[in-house]
């Protein structure tokens, strides 16, 4: 995660002196507070990704150049196989936006949908057809990667 | 619907990670899906759907514009055109192409099993088409769509234009932007979670830092527009002064609100489709990226720069602090020059072939190239006086847009296509496309500088036929009805390369990066088995093991 | 192989010049109107300026593209040399547009505080923008002038046209005030425009130096009849302004 929060962090100490220029050139206030936001944003990122950076033993298998596929074995995740909630959802939010410019009741069945989708949504990670599959990095016996290494060696 | 194929399957290894394999080629199979290659497909089609309307109205613009006096629309439905035309390209067919070619090429790219938040991945595709419902439902309305433009100024946006296709228009933008805003997200997460072991952060193809530093400014600029929009929508709707001159507000925090999200947006739009041309070149040149650092930061230096330049749009104003604007807007030439002198040095002293994607991208150069030299003239405010609000900023940008990001989605479409789907394009037919188009775009867009020059101001229905501009304007509308020739032989080439399916392999290309070693289309869960991981070439490395390669250290 | 490439290297070079020179106009200035002001002298100087660095720099990175397009195409299966990268070219090239975007920050910037500084005027305009049309008036003259209802394709000859009158080598200012929503004023002729916005006082101040007539048109869009809202400028010298005031007053005294 080194390179990750050095990258937000750097883009916030990029944005702050822009953002002080803009504040003593400009009387702008719209433009000061977005600038500042946005070098705050990032250096939350930073400082976010550098606390879970630290929490970490040792560099992730992603992280280390001479790392091989042996090392990601394991659990990746878990990922859900189909899922219909965000449609669901979607067409809620969709109905919300109709129900502002047209017909007000519109605004019931849209926030059902929603309500709707997000229980769904909530539930179906543990049961029914579409619960997640936990994913393992299956992808690559060791002795396998073995054979890529030595052919990478080969001069 | 194009989905993807098992075109042989004797290429299509068996999916030992998925328990219920989802039955393929249904609608119900897309409505459910959370698989990002099949999400990415739909964005890319429906932009796809988005793009030839969105064109249909430009051949309208074009059409009135052939002659002066107005021959077939009045001002209204001339309004309409191209306030939709704008709207369209920008976010609903730029965008979810851009988010298409990420859903689809970028976890490849770096390994991945799918996206970090799959189901909020789907849920960034329903929300995207449901604002493309939303701003297409003006067109049903008793007065038509929005036609205040696409910049929405306000108070012409707010007191002064009734109807509801205005209100649709900016409730279409807000449900398409949440999307747009989850989709930046996901991406983020992705790329800093779920890549592959060794696959460092400076192993990653340009294509997806290019995606990370996107979706970095789509977090920070897709916020002020949602709540720019939620204010313009009060002013519409319950009265609210925010915009409101006389009432104290500001017409020119619309402004403000808008060119900084507007502004960065634009580089939303071409810094993915910069990755794409620089994922291709090294392919067709079969030499490595020429400085793979100095692309990172200068893709990272224009990222921050384009935060801090929104309001080089209103130079003319009179409102704002000038030369902040214009020193930060010339600063973004500098990387961007580097970009483009890297490009020809990866090319420099390679093995060019000139097959379908690397036409696209020469004429991706050559366009580019012409905007970008426009382009610090209009961020001199002494010049920006007399050319903005011209055809001079039409050229100028549908150079850089349409010349970006036209020329590098079709790059991006023949080069990735046999990806997707494991059949390959047409060459030949693809070959004329992109010639026919480069002449076309040309043709269009070229006489615009001039007419523009001479003073002719954009968005207007009419000219007068003394301003020395008739000629130029009906040059530009045959250029423009030979860009649909082209257009017209790209969906020709689509039905033709479908029915001849000439199957791609694996890696037809002699691709550098990860997705070239899985199948075509990938698995669900895109791979049966990872190769080392040893620079930000890992194909390359496989099919060149006696090569040695400097180790990136991320 | 070589002499054969060597052979059109110098015609290309030719040709890139010649063709970007001609469609960019055969005029010296590239399209630019010739400027009808004082001030936009200065502005076609920085144009002219930009015009030949964005030619040099655009023919040369089209030679390279090309020469390595033709140059470099595959002839063989072999793998070229594998160069990663080249630290100082890559320094060299970031540092040399750095160079020309700083002068033209300077330059520019020179140009737009002469274009912009207020000096003693001797006409004095209020523009009042409204949908769609413009009104004029000479407040030391108490001359006003309404544009009359335009139709589409207008010339500027038009009666229609709402009409400045100004006198030659007099500096003038126009103060912009828009009565609803946006709008801009343009005058191609004098290279500059400013925006009439609500809430924001701009001020243009020029001195024509050619007589002649110009037009004018509404640059920021405004709404349905956008198109036609196009004025016009006419420079004459003093005792034409003169004689035009004075019939002007008589007309509004009736």
């Amino acid at each position: 995660m080194r390179t990750e929060w050095k990258l937000f962090f750097f883009l916030g100490v990029f944005m702050t002196p822009l953002a002080v220029i803009y504040w003593v050139t400009s009387r702008e206030e719209s433009g000061i507070i977005l600038l500042f936001v946005t070098a705050i944003a990032c250096f939350f990122m930073g400082l976010y990704l550098r606390s879970q950076a630290s929490k970490m033993d040792g560099l992730r298998p992603e992280d280390r150049a001479e790392a091989t596929q042996a090392d990601g074995v394991g659990e990746v995740g878990t990922f859900p196989v189909g899922s219909i909630w965000p449609f669901v959802a979607a067409c809620g939010v969709t109905l919300i936006a109709f129900a502002i410019t047209f017909q007000g009741f519109l605004m019931i069945p849209a926030l059902g949908l929603i309500l709707f989708a997000v229980a769904g949504m909530a539930r179906e990670s543990s049961e029914g057809d579409f619960h997640h599959e936990e994913l393992t990095a299956h992808n690559a016996p060791a002795e396998e990667v073995g054979e890529f290494e030595q052919a990478q060696v080969k001069k | 619907m194009t989905e993807p194929q098992h075109a042989h399957s004797d290429n299509v290894v068996a999916d030992v990670a998925t328990p219920r394999p989802l039955k393929r080629n249904s609608v119900v199979d897309y409505l459910v899906s959370t698989d990002h290659k099949q999400i990415g497909m739909v964005y890319i089609v429906s932009a796809f759907v988005f793009l030839l309307f969105g064109g249909l109205l430009a051949m309208g613009i074009r059409t009135e514009l052939a002659e002066p006096g107005l021959q077939f629309f009045g001002n209204e439905t001339y309004n309409q055109l191209f306030t939709m035309h704008g709207t369209i390209m920008v976010f609903f067919f730029a965008m979810p192409m851009l988010t298409g070619y990420a859903n689809v090429i970028f976890p490849l790219q770096i390994g991945a099993p799918d996206m970090a938040f799959p189901r909020l991945n789907a849920l960034s595709l329903w929300l995207f088409l449901g604002g493309g419902l939303v701003m297409l439902a003006g067109y049903v309305t008793s007065e038509g769509p929005a036609s205040f433009g696409w910049t929405g100024y306000a108070p012409l946006s707010t007191e002064y234009t009734g109807g509801t296709g205005g209100d649709l228009w900016m409730l279409g933008l807000a449900v398409s932007g949440v999307g747009t805003l989850l989709s930046g997200v996901n991406f983020i997460t992705t790329i800093i979670c779920l890549r592959a072991p060794g696959m460092t952060m400076f192993r990653m193809p340009i294509f997806t830092w290019n995606i990370l530093v996107t979706s970095f400014l789509i977090v920070i600029v897709f916020p002020p527009l949602t709540a720019a929009l939620a204010m313009m929508l009060l002013d519409r709707r319950l009265g609210t002064h925010f915009y409101d001159a006389t009432a104290g507000g500001s017409p020119i925090l619309w402004q403000h609100l808008f060119w900084f999200f507007g502004h960065p947006e634009v580089y939303i739009l071409i810094l993915p489709f910069f990755g794409v041309v620089t994922e291709i070149i090294p392919v067709f040149s079969r030499k490595p990226v020429f400085g793979y650092k100095a692309f990172v930061f200068a893709t990272l230096a224009i990222a921050a720069y384009s935060i801090t330049v929104w309001a080089h749009h209103m130079y003319s104003t009179g409102g704002i602090v000038i030369a902040y604007f214009s020193a930060t807007t010339l600063l973004i030439a500098v990387p961007t020059g580097v970009k483009v002198f890297n490009w020809i040095a990866t090319m420099w002293r390679g093995s060019i072939s000139l097959q379908t994607p690397m036409l696209f991208v020469v004429g991706f150069l050559i366009t580019f190239l012409m905007g970008g030299l426009t382009g610090p003239m209009l961020a001199v405010a002494a010049l920006d006086f007399h050319l903005t609000d011209t055809y001079f900023v039409v050229a100028h940008f549908h150079y850089v847009m349409v010349g970006g990001i036209f020329f590098a989605v079709f790059a991006g479409f023949y080069f990735w296509w046999p990806k997707m789907t494991g059949w390959m394009m047409n060459e030949t037919l693809g070959k004329w496309q992109a010639v026919i188009l480069f002449i076309g775009f040309n043709m269009t867009f070229f006489p615009q500088h001039l007419a523009g020059l001479r003073g002719m101001p954009r968005r207007y229905a009419d000219y007068q036929a003394d301003q020395g501009v008739n000629w130029l304007n009906m040059v530009s509308t045959i250029g423009a009805f030979v860009t649909l020739i082209a257009m017209l032989l790209f969906v020709v080439n689509l039905v033709v390369s479908r029915k001849q399916r000439v199957p791609a392999g694996n890696d037809p290309w002699g691709g550098n990066s990860l997705e070239w070693t899985t199948t075509s289309p990938a698995p669900h869960h895109n791979f049966d088995r990872l190769p080392p991981i040893r620079s930000e070439r890992p194909a390359f490395d496989l099919r060149h093991p006696e090569l040695h390669h400097t180790t990136r250290e991320g | 192989m070589s002499m054969g490439i060597k052979k059109f290297q110098k015609p290309l070079v030719a040709t890139l010049a010649a063709s970007s020179l001609l469609l960019t106009g055969c005029e010296q200035r590239f399209g630019l109107p010739e400027a009808a002001t004082e001030q936009g002298k200065s502005v076609t100087d920085l144009w002219l300026f930009c015009m030949y660095t964005a030619i040099a720099l655009g023919t040369l990175v089209f030679f390279l593209l090309f020469y390595s397009l033709i140059r470099h195409r595959r002839r063989n299966n072999d793998l070229p040399k594998q160069n990663e990268g080249n630290t100082k070219l890559e320094a060299f090239y970031t540092f040399i547009p750095f160079v020309l975007v700083a002068i033209l920050f300077g330059f520019g910037l020179k140009v737009q505080i002469e274009q912009t500084e207020l000096a003693k005027d001797d006409v004095r305009i209020n523009v009042t923008g409204f949908q769609w049309n413009w009104r004029f008036q000479y407040p030391d003259n108490g001359v006003t002038v309404v544009g009359g209802p335009q139709q589409a394709g207008d010339p500027t000859e038009s009666p229609n046209l709402a009409e400045i009158v100004l006198p030659v080598n007099k500096r003038a200012r126009f103060d912009l005030v828009a009565a609803d929503v946006n709008h801009s004023f343009f005058v191609p002729g004098f290279l500059t425009k400013r925006d009439l916005i609500p809430g924001i006082r701009n001020v243009i101040e020029v001195t024509p130096n050619k007589p002649g007539t110009y037009v004018g048109h509404c640059a920021e869009f405004c709404g349905l009849n956008h198109s036609q809202m196009n004025f016009r400028v006419r420079v004459v010298e003093q005792n034409e302004y003169d004689a035009w005031i004075e019939s002007k007053k008589s007309q509004g005294q009736v």
